[in-house]
């Protein structure tokens, strides 16, 4: 199958959708994870494609962003409608550290993980301290809010 | 009544939406601005857009909507945009043409702000290419008795939030 950025931007929303459904049901969070760094790199992709239309095959969310050229078009988005270089600047930190957070937790394999093996991945990130109830579902709770806040970006620049 | 329309009143109405602004593209997708999310994380406002939709819409219609983004006031304010309007012309006939800088969702936005003042008839928005910075057009004109000036749509549109009317227009 091919895909078009249109058909990524489709797909990396409803992904979102099921990563909070998925959440919300409490069943799984390294689904509820996979699925809401997976909307991310759908989104990515999607503005990616406007660039350049050959397919990417890595899943780094960091070369991801940079290829897609986010922060520009975020820039220039901005720019264009007159917003302050204070606002500029503290979008573009904005979505830095957002990206930043959701690479962190966020990896291709997690679509393999269990339960059990995530908690060993959050381990060894050392995302597991200090968290009173359940970390899984604070972690996931992290990434899906991080990931929600560049859809929501996206969204705005996309529309 | 179109499937855009039911979930801007909507969205409107439950959420106390300040503005909406949807596309469709094989799905709708877009975002509302609301008072209400301040404070809310940003997938509480899913929360809070899909029960308000849930409410409104049959499971045909939910299917049909991509995503809807929230944003509180003040984000919206900082790394969103306010609508350009870029010309406000004199028609020969009495009327006013008004440029702005946007998609066919913002004029609607702009043309809204004119719904709730008696005696002004606006016309659909329409593209507006050529001039430089302008995107969309639609017209605006008073009655017989009280004519729309230039002054009053500078009124009118100064006083609506997430429009900027840019010198010299």
């Amino acid at each position: 199958m091919q895909f078009e950025a249109k058909e990524y931007y489709q797909a990396s929303l409803e992904r979102m959708k099921e990563a909070r459904k998925i959440y919300t049901g409490g069943s799984s969070y390294a689904l509820a994870m996979y699925c809401g760094g997976l909307a991310v790199e759908c989104l990515l992709r999607a503005f990616r494609w406007k660039k350049d239309k050959t397919f990417e095959g890595r899943h780094d969310l960091g070369d991801l962003f940079k290829a897609s050229r986010f922060l520009k078009i975020d820039d220039e988005y901005l720019r264009d409608k007159g917003a302050s270089d204070e606002a500029i600047r503290k979008s573009g930190a904005t979505l830095h550290a957002t990206i930043n957070l959701v690479g962190i937790l966020w990896h291709n394999s997690l679509r393999f993980a269990s339960e059990a093996k995530l908690k060993k991945h959050l381990h060894q990130l050392d995302r597991l301290k200090g968290i009173k109830k359940d970390p899984l579902k604070k972690n996931a709770l992290d990434l899906l809010n991080h990931a929600q806040t560049l859809i929501d970006r996206g969204v705005v620049l996309w529309t | 009544m179109d499937l855009k329309e039911k979930i801007t009143i909507a969205l409107l109405k439950d959420l106390k939406a300040e503005y909406v602004r949807l596309e469709e593209e094989d799905g709708i997708s877009g975002f509302v601005v609301s008072a209400k999310f301040k404070d809310m994380s940003t997938l509480d406002r899913q929360g809070a857009i899909e029960k308000v939709l849930s409410k409104a819409l049959t499971a045909e219609e939910l299917r049909r909507v991509l995503m809807i983004a929230g944003f509180a006031r003040e984000e919206y304010e900082t790394v969103g945009a306010s609508i350009r309007v870029h010309k406000i012309r004199e028609k020969a006939g009495g009327g006013l043409e008004i440029l702005l800088n946007g998609v066919l969702s913002d004029a609607e936005y702009v043309r809204g702000a004119f719904c709730t003042e008696k005696g002004i008839q606006t016309t659909d928005p329409r593209p507006a290419p050529g001039a430089v910075g302008v995107s969309m057009s639609f017209q605006a004109k008073g009655t017989e008795a009280n004519p729309l000036t230039k002054e009053r749509v500078l009124q009118i549109l100064k006083k609506t939030r997430y429009i900027e009317v840019m010198p010299n227009a």
